[in-house]
C-alpha cells in the first residue's frame, strides 16, 4: 500500500514526517475529511483565532496531491 | 506434595493467578483450585479470531501471551475495538453466564491462549465462594473499564485519548510484570489505536507525533519507552482508580 503524508496548518505548521498506509488516493481523500473534521473539533475556539485549518496530503516524493481548507471569514456586521 | 506442586505451576496457571492477584486476595485453597483447572493450549498468529460473535462457547479463554482486543463489526465493515487484552486475561470470562458471544474476540500479535471447560469453572466457583467472588471481581472491572472508555470515547480530546490509553496499557502491564522499568512492548499499529479510540489513522499519528515531540513518549521499534510519566497522565486526564488494582499492585504499577 503507497504511503501518505498528512500535514496540517493551524497558526503553525505541523509536517508529518511518519505517514500512514493506505490502498489509495481515494481512501486517502477520506481520510484526510476525517482527520481534518476531528482536528476542527477540538480546535473550535483556537480555530476563530487562525480562521484557517489546512491539510496539504504528499506522496512518499513529496509531490503535493491534494489539499482540503476550512476558514471562516467575518461578516461585516460583526466588525 | 502440596510444596512440589506448587513448585510446578504451570506458565499458562502462573498467568492466571498473576491476573488475579493484582485484584484479590487469593487464599491458598483457591491458589490449589485455580491450579487444578484443565487448559487446553492453543499457538495463534496475528489478527487471528479466538471467538466470534454469535459463538455459544462452552469454554473460557485465557490469553497466555500475547496481545488481543475485543471488537465488533459494524453494517459498514467498519471495526469498533472495544477493549484491549493482556496475558492474564480470560476476556470470554462472561460466557460461563452469558450463552451467546455478542462480540468477538481476536489476537493483535503472535502468542498463545488457554482454552478452560465451562464446566471445569463451573465446579471451581461450586466450592469456593470466595474464588467466585475474585472472579465477579474481575468482571465489574472489566464494567469499570468499559465506563471509562466511554467517557474518553464520549467527551475526551484526541490528546486525551491517546495517553489516557498509553497509561491504561502502562500500569496494567506493570501491575502484572509485563514491563520492565519505563519500557512496554505495545505491538499496536496506529490504525488498532483509532479503531479503539474512534478516531482516523491520521489523527491518531498526529497526536502520537505531538507526544513524542513533547517529549512524553519515545518509541524504539515496537517497545514504548514513558519519558514523562506526570505529564503523561496529566495529559491523558488519568486516574488509575477504575482499574481496581490492590494497594500493593498499584504502588508497583503507578
Amino acid at each position: 500500500m503507497p504511503r501518505f503524508y498528512f500535514h496540517t496548518e493551524d497558526g503553525h505548521a505541523l509536517r508529518d514526517r511518519e505517514g500512514v498506509s493506505l490502498p489509495d488516493v481515494a481512501a486517502a481523500r477520506q481520510e484526510a475529511v476525517r482527520a481534518l473534521g476531528e482536528i476542527l473539533k477540538e480546535r473550535s475556539e483556537d480555530f476563530w483565532s487562525d480562521g484557517l485549518l489546512r491539510m496539504s496530503v504528499t506522496d512518499q516524493a513529496g509531490l503535493t496531491l491534494f489539499v482540503v481548507e476550512v476558514s471562516a471569514t467575518d461578516a461585516p456586521a460583526l466588525s | 506434595m502440596p510444596l512440589q506442586r506448587s513448585m510446578r505451576i504451570s506458565h499458562e496457571h502462573a498467568r492466571l493467578l498473576r491476573s488475579m492477584e493484582v485484584i484479590g486476595r487469593v487464599s491458598d485453597t483457591d491458589r490449589a483450585l485455580v491450579t487444578s483447572l484443565p487448559m487446553r493450549i492453543r499457538q495463534f498468529g496475528e489478527d487471528t479470531d479466538l471467538v466470534r460473535e454469535g459463538d455459544r462457547p462452552n469454554e473460557c479463554c485465557l490469553l497466555v501471551d500475547g496481545l488481543a482486543c475485543r471488537y465488533k463489526l459494524l453494517a459498514e465493515g467498519q471495526r469498533q475495538i472495544l477493549s484491549f487484552h493482556l496475558a492474564g486475561d480470560v476476556p470470554d470470562l462472561q460466557s460461563l453466564h452469558l450463552g451467546v458471544m455478542d462480540h468477538s474476540l481476536g489476537t493483535l500479535t503472535p502468542g498463545s491462549a488457554a482454552y478452560i471447560p465451562h464446566a471445569a469453572l463451573g465446579e471451581v466457583t461450586d466450592k469456593s465462594a470466595s474464588l467466585t467472588a475474585i472472579f465477579w471481581r474481575i468482571t465489574l472491572i472489566d464494567a469499570a473499564i468499559f465506563r471509562e472508555w466511554l467517557a474518553g470515547v464520549g467527551r475526551r480530546t484526541a490528546h486525551q485519548r491517546v495517553a489516557h490509553l498509553i497509561c491504561e496499557f502502562f500500569v496494567r502491564m506493570r501491575a502484572l510484570g509485563l514491563a520492565d522499568g519505563k519500557a512496554m512492548d505495545l505491538a499496536l499499529t496506529q490504525a488498532e489505536i483509532a479503531d479503539a479510540l474512534g478516531l482516523s489513522t491520521v489523527h491518531v499519528n498526529r497526536v502520537l507525533q505531538d507526544l513524542r515531540r513533547d517529549g512524553l513518549i519515545a518509541s524504539e521499534g515496537k517497545r514504548m519507552l514513558i519519558k514523562d510519566w506526570p505529564r503523561l497522565k496529566q495529559v491523558g486526564d488519568f486516574d488509575p482508580t477504575y482499574l481496581h488494582l490492590l494497594p500493593d499492585a498499584l504502588s508497583r504499577a503507578d
